[in-house]
């Protein structure tokens, strides 16, 4: 078991959120994006093993060579997705791969829609509710929300999963790639904590405008 | 109107071109000479703008500046699209380039200490 954490600029949260995660998981590859700040002192200080990129390269290339990383190691048997800004829960992830063990899925997705009562913010809440209906109709998966950095993968499903997309657009690949080798998913109910700070420097919703244009224009190169 | 086909058939060359063509030497050469004409062309064009005018009027263009507008349209077009082109495949290399050296010195610095805590225990 492996739990694989993309990081820019965390410094200041890092290492708590490592510390948790080590409580139940012990193997932690976190990967530092070309950070500028003490992010991969605070990380290897808490324990992970980091892996550091020269240059900022963006979360989708970094959750690639996370999980290479993390599948290099052989006794990683599944390999966990996990945020390092906090907004994630380590009970859940924790529930996600009993999931993956007891379903045998070869994916387990967390999804913050699937019961209700969370404060996603609005605009947040509309971006993403086009998000799912985009990616439902292109991959046919029913998915409740498909920009969660909450996943577990098997070995198997781990090592198939192309990712090519170096930014945000990895979240809506990796689904693609889900639907392409059919694998099997389970969508969980996972809680996000919005603190001050990871709302501060959330993703904008801007941002689903260069998403959408990475899609398409992977869709068009991948054309033959 | 042979210019209306003209112009089509640049902008669907441009497309393809933009994500299909692959960046080998083959077209390199390609490109190259297709540089060296459009140069030809253009000394031509300096020296004799009438002939210019008369090869407009022959595609169904009005003035030989018209042509030269649309000429200039496409022909940006299609260098656009190639910088584009070469940019993106840059950008993919420098990604496996990092990834390649952030992997080997992790892996490096792992072997070097004790191995990870708990490796040995079932996963």
């Amino acid at each position: 078991m492996c739990v694989v954490i993309p990081m820019y600029n965390e410094g200041s949260v890092v290492g708590g959120v490592i510390a948790n995660v080590r409580r139940q998981f012990p193997n932690v590859v976190c990967v530092d994006d070309g950070s500028r700040d003490h992010s991969a002192d605070e990380a290897e200080a808490a324990g992970a093993v980091v892996v550091q990129h020269a240059i900022n390269l963006g979360q989708g290339a970094a959750l690639k060579t996370g999980i290479e990383m993390a599948l290099s190691l052989p006794a990683t048997e599944f390999v966990i997705t996990f945020d390092a800004d906090g907004q994630h829960r380590v009970s859940d992830a924790v529930r996600l791969v009993q999931v993956a063990r007891e379903e045998k899925s070869d994916v387990v997705l967390g999804s913050r829609f699937l019961d209700e009562g969370h404060d996603v913010p609005w605009s947040r809440r509309l971006v993403l509710r086009a998000a799912v209906t985009f990616t439902r109709l292109t991959t046919g998966l029913q998915v409740t929300d498909t920009h969660n950095g909450l996943r577990v993968l098997s070995r198997e499903a781990a090592a198939r999963v192309r990712i090519t997309h170096a930014g945000m657009a990895h979240a809506s690949e990796i689904l693609h790639e889900i639907a392409r080798h059919d694998f099997t998913y389970k969508e969980i109910p996972v809680q996000i904590d919005y603190t001050e700070y990871s709302r501060a420097k959330g993703q904008s919703n801007l941002n689903a405008i260069n998403i959408l244009h990475d899609l398409i224009s992977a869709r068009i190169r991948s054309v033959r | 109107m042979i210019i209306k086909i003209l112009l089509l058939a640049g902008l669907l060359f441009a497309a393809v071109l933009a994500y299909r063509s692959p960046l080998n030497s083959r077209n390199a050469a390609l490109r190259r000479l297709f540089t060296l004409a459009l140069l030809a062309a253009g000394a031509v064009a300096v020296f004799s703008p009438r002939l210019v005018t008369v090869f407009a009027r022959e595609l169904g263009v009005g003035r030989g500046t018209d042509l030269l507008v649309y000429f200039l349209a496409v022909v940006s077009l299609l260098a656009w699209l190639s910088l584009w082109r070469r940019l993106y495949e840059l950008e993919q290399r420098l990604v496996l380039l990092t990834r390649r050296t952030a992997l080997h010195d992790a892996q490096h610095r792992l072997s070097g200490t004790h191995s990870l805590p708990d490796s040995d225990r079932q996963a």
